[in-house]
């Protein structure tokens, strides 16, 4: 079998993509923001909410590919837990680690440099941008709202 | 007269199709979205700009006159091949989109608040947005003629929807997303009962059936030269001399005036009229060429052979039980759309890649279509006369590995 088809789909992002994680709309959210990809029609909706130590919980529903769910699932694990600050810098490391250098140089979690597979599929760079740039979008809509 | 169908001669036409991708052989199956070339187009382009190029109507020198010359052959080419009365007729544009364009921003001076233009669920979003826009300027009201679950157009329905509001009908000859070969010689007759105008979108026709606009009668055809083995950048609108003369020029600039002072300016007859600017010659000539390269098969063993191969490869696709066929009209052109339980054709898409197969995944630009049927993309395969069996054995072994991988 192909070996880079075969690190683009490895067998957690195949996992990822066909049960994601953290799916499903939440009764209450305090940001939303919804991602459209054109080329392809796949859509995203981020569901953001903070608990009482403002520690993030984040949950999806998408209609996407493998490679799109499994980004967003994947995602949805790392940023759980964590500050709104803390996560818009992970999601800017990952966006620039996607977009311009590699994963595996940015200090990240051995689960996201999976996604490094994508890199030799320069048509599917944006189907693993897409929930990490809609999760971005969700956080800093909502604070030129609150101003 | 008997010229025969020579797959292995027409291949070697085709240079681009003699390579591998990811290590297999390329098997080319996204004709619907480009077809590719044959070296007399490349040929042709490379000759006029080692040979003749300058520009065109402007000058006294003998290079202008030649590719003038050669400008308006390619017109007169065109207007024979789609059997148009005049080469006055036939407008050159970048593409069916400008040409649909061309249109909507020209007819809105005969539109009124509250008229109505029709067009189909099925159509391009090129034959779509321009009249939607058309509408906000106008106030005119747009009416979808409604699609059954073959994927066919409901012709009671458009004779429901046909009244004395209809003022333009606009439709797809062959829907590029299904495959659907639309009655568009019905459609005319039927619009005409109305005074009505119709404008055809011909983008995926042209390739694939023979046109004559006169037998039609229709009042605009439209059409890109890149979907009928000719370059990129080149496009016609066909339109009814009569017509075209009613109507104002769509850009202004130079080639499209008569006369320029800085109090009055009256334009140019027709063609000149809609072609504003130095116009892409070396587009129309390469056009030309694929014409004459068309012209020399035998054109109608060759839309015969598509058809095999695109009823061939149904067959084989029977041997998934995943699979769900998006357009299944009575009346096809060889294009299959379809999806896989849960499968999602990007996914697919990129592992066909890998195995040399290129197809077409997504909305296909036609979102709203795939809002009726429920899904968001389909895998499209669209065939030419260059394919072969061997190339549709590749694609279903690669299916056969995407499923495999993917559920
Ligand atoms: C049915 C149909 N209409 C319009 C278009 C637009 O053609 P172009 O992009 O060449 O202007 C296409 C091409 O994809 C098409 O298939």
């Amino acid at each position: 079998m192909d070996k880079k088809l075969q690190l683009l789909y490895q067998s957690t992002i195949l996992e990822h993509g066909q049960d994601p994680r953290n799916f499903g709309k939440p009764d209450r959210y305090d940001e939303f923001a919804e991602g459209f990809n054109p080329l392809c029609g796949d859509k995203v909706n981020i569901y953001c909410k903070y608990n009482f130590n403002l520690e993030l919980e984040i949950t999806f529903e998408s209609v996407s590919c493998v490679i799109c769910t499994a980004s967003a699932s994947l995602m949805t694990t790392e940023l759980g837990g964590i500050s709104k600050g803390k996560a818009i810098e992970l999601i800017d490391a990952v966006l620039d680690g996607l977009h311009c250098s590699t994963l595996n140089q940015k200090p990240l979690s051995k689960q996201l440099t999976m996604l490094d597979g994508v890199k030799e599929f320069p048509s599917r760079i944006q189907c693993a941008a897409l929930p990490w740039a809609t999760t971005r979008k969700a956080m800093i809509e909502s604070e030129t709202r609150l101003e | 007269m008997n010229k025969a169908f020579n797959l292995e001669n027409i291949r070697k036409d085709f240079p681009i199709l003699d390579q591998e991708i990811n290590g297999s052989p390329l098997a080319y199956f996204d004709n619907a979205a480009s077809t590719q070339k044959p070296k007399a187009v490349i040929d042709a382009i490379k000759n006029y700009y080692e040979q003749d190029h300058s520009n065109v109507h402007r000058g006294v020198h003998t290079l202008s006159v030649r590719a003038t010359e050669l400008y308006e052959e390619s017109r007169t080419k065109i207007a024979k091949f789609i059997n148009a009365n005049t080469s006055n007729e036939v407008v050159f544009t970048r593409g069916t989109t400008e040409s649909i364009n061309v249109l909507a921003s020209t007819l809105s001076g005969l539109i009124k608040q509250g008229d109505e233009i029709l067009i189909s669920t099925m159509e391009h979003h090129s034959n779509i947005v321009p009249w939607q826009e058309l509408c906000i300027r106008t106030g005119a009201i747009l009416k979808i003629i409604p699609i059954n679950k073959l994927g066919e157009l409901q012709l009671d329905s458009l004779e429901k929807l046909l009244g004395k509001k209809t003022k333009i009908i606009s439709v797809t000859h062959i829907s590029n997303t299904l495959g659907t070969i639309n009655p568009i010689k019905k459609i005319i007759e039927l619009a005409h009962l109305y005074n009505a105008y119709v404008v055809i979108d011909g983008a995926q026709a042209i390739a694939h059936t023979p046109i004559d606009v006169q037998d039609l009668d229709c009042d605009f055809y439209t059409f890109s030269g890149h979907k009928l083995y000719g370059p990129t950048g080149i496009g016609v609108l066909y339109g009814k001399e009569n017509l075209l003369n009613k109507l104002p020029p769509y850009q202004f600039g130079g080639e499209m005036i008569l006369k320029v002072t800085f109090e009055n300016t009256s334009y140019n007859s027709l063609p000149y009229k809609f072609e504003a600017g130095t116009p892409n010659i070396a587009g129309s000539i390469g056009l030309a060429a694929a014409i004459d390269y068309l012209n020399s098969l035998p054109l109608n063993l060759c839309h015969q052979y598509e058809m095999e191969i695109h009823d061939y490869a149904l067959d084989q696709l029977k041997s998934f039980s995943n699979i769900r066929l998006i357009g299944e009209s009575h009346k096809k052109s060889p294009i299959i759309s379809f999806i896989a339980n849960d499968i999602h054709p990007h996914d697919v898409g990129t592992i066909l890649n890998q195995k040399g197969v290129a197809v077409r995944t997504g909305h296909h630009c036609t979102m709203p279509l795939m809002e009726f049927f429920n899904i968001s993309g389909t895998i499209r395969a669209s065939f030419s006369f260059y394919n072969t069996k061997n190339e549709v054995k590749q694609l279903i072994g690669g299916l056969g590995i995407a499923f495999k991988m993917l559920s």
